[in-house]
């Protein structure tokens, strides 16, 4: 077990010592960024709940464990999650299980080590995140030293029984199903389950909770969120617990904290009895793989040529990419939060509407930019090895830069527009704004578009990469923050006219139509050199590309 | 005709090729041989498009050969060392994608992969996605690709890597035929007894330079060897002497 951990060590440090120094610098400032950002929300949230007036403490801890009910129901989910997709590969599917299963350490020590490895790796986001909301939360309700470890020995309490769980569940499930063929659909079936809590979470209407002026209608709201249900899992266990540290109620804490204690003990024994029992006959299972079948069709509908090879081979490499159709499912989430958000948004002045139908399209370009780092960028990327054959092969070079700009490009510009719509459909924008929503949107999504298949084209690895592995690299984070730039600047650009015009409306003065007109046709003119200055060196980077 | 001359390749202030020049005939499998990093498979990228040439000329039957020359590559086809394929395609649709870049006809291209699966067996991965083969079938999938263009100049690095005995002499039997209709061959290899049993001639390379080239048994009686891997390790360690 040592001798392991010193490898994983040495790994790390070279890892670190061979240029990726960098990125892990700049992670963590992401890192601490996010931390931050957090900290700041869930500060402001409990300081504000902690110091209303109207509020008794017992009414402001109910609150307050409700909210971390939600909190932590997220988080269990999360944990149960990933440590159930890190058993499955961990477990199952390592590359250094075949050494060290054919080493002469004990399985008992190859097994430890494996279940040590898929604890630090599922719980390591959920202890980072759950710090600046532990943080908050000691900090107004449960301050002294003593409280404080308190509340960190039943939130590790909280993360070991999720973990354990998800272990189990992962250890098992191989024997009814085949490994390879599983991961997959359980990623998917994980975001399905993330995105319903996105969503569920939403709908609950959070907002709520701190309006003091709707007393009556918080108590009915507390009132069916105390779900009996709930009372079975760890989440409610620990919100539950956090209200006795901060109530000083010692005797109810402990009650909690033992029988966390067994639970966690006899989720312990059980793993030791599948280590024993059917591990090592599961992972001889996974070496008799079945061979499926697909569907081999390869028939052209909308284009031939070499454009219709490009576009079945992209087509078919994306549905056959759970990790990347799936997130599609994400976005669905995040855009039904933006329907709901709209919605639910109160309008205490007509005038407020246009500059929320401002904002509003500029955080539909906010969207298309995350949509571009998640799918234009890697796109190019994510061709790997097969890039060889494109490059070999006697397709026009410029064919292929073209494709995929127009292949990511057009979803993005419908589903530009399609929010567009949905704003208008909720806000009934004016037709100035409606005029804005294009002439700002097409231009921002083809420039952004181009722009992140200029930063994945300037990754030269030949290697097969996840997406995720594209978005974190130094050409991804690059983009994030030229695409950031980008539309805060292009925001500010379209302020003036924006002003002129509703300026003009509310002193009942002409509209400045020829100035607002120059402005716009001066955002086009930069856009459209912006677009064919990184188009053109997005080719010239793919043409003199070498492998 | 593959005329290849005074090819010079950097890799920032290394020189990877230092002016190599060979002359092919149509229906001749050449055979380059040489120690890890001497510029075997630098050659064959250069020729398959994949890296441009700093220096030297290519011609094929007379004409310059550039990494934008669409046409010629058309005549030319590559299986790289290294199983380099999309892993979400069957092996099917990888020989359609690839034939169409080449824009070759997608009922040829049916008939000849019918005429592949069952001639290198692997019939039974047809409809099963790269990612789930193994090693030796994803070399005959390479191999099928390129063979499948029917290219006029093949290269072939390392191509019998991880390929069973069995299948490689139906490999090495079909290059006999492709050879007799005109097919020419470059082949890197650092098996030497199949060099021998292959190639009509080789060419050893060096540190970047092609330090000896010739039919295998005239080399072999001018240096006096008794076989080839006695005369290969000669000729290399003198000349890594020199370099």
């Amino acid at each position: 077990m040592k001798n392991l951990l010193k490898v994983k060590i040495r790994q790390l440090k070279n890892s670190f010592q061979s240029g990726e120094k960098g990125k892990f610098f700049i992670v963590l400032a992401l890192g601490l960024f996010f931390l931050l950002v957090l900290g700041f929300f869930t500060q402001r949230i409990f300081g504000y709940l902690y110091q209303l007036p109207e509020f008794p403490l017992v009414f402001k801890l109910f609150i307050a464990e409700k909210l971390m009910t939600m909190i932590f129901l997220t988080l269990f989910s999360m944990l149960l999650l990933s440590s159930f997709l890190a058993s499955l590969d961990i477990f199952y599917l390592s590359r250094d299980l075949e050494f060290l299963i054919s080493s002469p350490m004990s399985l008992k020590t190859i097994f430890n080590w494996k279940m040590v490895e898929v604890i630090v790796i599922s719980s390591l986001m959920v202890v980072f995140f759950s710090f600046p909301v532990l943080f908050s939360y000691c900090f107004h309700f449960a301050s002294s030293l003593f409280r404080v470890a308190e509340v960190l020995l039943v939130f590790m309490l909280f993360v070991g029984s999720g973990v354990l769980l998800g272990i189990i569940f992962g250890l098992i499930i191989p024997f009814f199903f085949s490994v390879k063929r599983l991961q997959p659909v359980l990623s998917v079936f994980s975001i399905i389950i993330i995105s319903s809590i996105v969503i569920f979470l939403r709908l609950l209407r959070p907002e709520r909770f701190l309006n003091p002026d709707e007393i009556d209608n918080v108590l009915k709201y507390m009132g069916s969120l105390d779900i009996k249900f709930f009372y079975y899992f760890p989440f409610y266990w620990i919100s539950r617990s956090l209200t006795h540290v901060a109530n000083g109620k010692g005797v109810e804490y402990l009650k909690i904290v033992l029988f966390f204690a067994v639970v966690l003990a006899v989720l312990f024994f059980i793993i030791v009895g599948l280590r024993k029992k059917i591990f090592l006959q599961l992972f001889d299972k996974l070496s008799h793989g079945g061979r499926g079948s697909y569907r081999s069709s390869w028939r052209h509908r909308l284009f031939t040529g070499e454009y219709g090879a490009l576009w079945n081979k992209e087509v078919k490499t994306f549905l056959r990419t759970p990790a990347q159709w799936s997130q599609l499912l994400i976005i669905a989430a995040l855009v039904a939060v933006f329907v709901i958000n709209m919605r639910m948004i109160p309008l205490p002045h007509p005038s407020v509407k246009n500059f929320v139908a401002y904002l509003n399209i500029g955080l539909t370009v906010f969207i298309v930019a995350g949509l571009n780092s998640r799918f234009s960028l890697p796109t190019i990327p994510l061709e790997g090895p097969g890039l060889v054959h494109l490059l070999s092969s006697p397709m026009e070079k410029d064919k292929f830069v073209f494709f995929k700009w127009l292949f990511y490009l057009s979803p993005q510009l419908v589903i530009g527009l399609l929010l567009l719509w949905i704003g208008d459909l909720s806000l009934h924008f004016d037709g100035f704004t409606r005029v804005f929503g294009l002439l700002f949107l097409l231009p921002a999504i083809t420039f952004l578009t181009t722009l992140a298949h200029f930063f994945g084209m300037k990754i030269k690895e030949l290697s097969h990469l996840s997406p995720e592995h594209v978005i974190v690299s130094k050409n991804g984070i690059a983009y994030m923050l030229w695409s950031m730039i980008y539309i805060v600047l292009a925001l500010a650009f379209f302020a003036r006219p924006v002003f002129l015009f509703y300026y003009a409306g509310f002193t009942r003065n002409p509209v400045p139509y020829a100035e607002i007109v120059t402005w716009f046709t001066a955002f086009l003119v930069i856009n459209f050199l912006a677009v064919l200055i990184f188009f053109r060196r997005c080719r010239t980077m793919w043409r003199r590309r070498e492998i | 005709m593959l005329d290849v001359s005074r090819l010079i390749k950097r890799f920032g202030s290394r020189e990877a090729l230092k002016g190599i020049s060979f002359r092919l005939e149509d229906g001749e499998i050449y055979g380059l041989l040489g120690p890890n990093g001497a510029g075997k498979t630098t050659t064959l990228k250069i020729l398959a498009g994949l890296l441009a040439a700093d220096g030297g000329e290519i011609r094929l039957n007379g004409e310059p050969y550039f990494r934008e020359s669409s046409e010629l590559k058309r005549k030319i086809a590559y299986v790289p060392d290294q199983p380099f394929l999309y892993y979400k395609l069957t092996g099917e649709e990888h020989l359609f994608f690839f034939a169409e870049l080449y824009r070759i006809p997608l009922d040829r291209v049916r008939e000849k992969a019918d005429f592949f699966f069952k001639y290198f067996e692997f019939e039974e991965y047809r409809r099963e996605i790269v990612e789930h083969y193994s090693a030796g079938t994803r070399q005959k999938l390479l191999i099928t690709q390129a063979l499948l263009v029917e290219p006029r100049v093949l290269l072939l690095d390392e191509p019998l890597i991880s390929i069973d005995p069995l299948v490689g002499r139906k490999f090495k039997n079909h290059l006999k035929q492709i050879v007799a209709g005109g097919t020419t061959i470059i082949f890197a290899t650092h098996i030497l007894s199949l060099a021998q049993e292959v190639c009509h001639r080789i060419g050893v390379i060096v540190d970047g330079r092609i330090v000896v080239e010739g039919r295998i048994s005239d080399l072999m009686n001018l240096a006096a060897d008794k076989n080839l891997e006695e005369f290969y390790f000669r000729t290399v360690q003198s000349h890594e002497k020199l370099a």
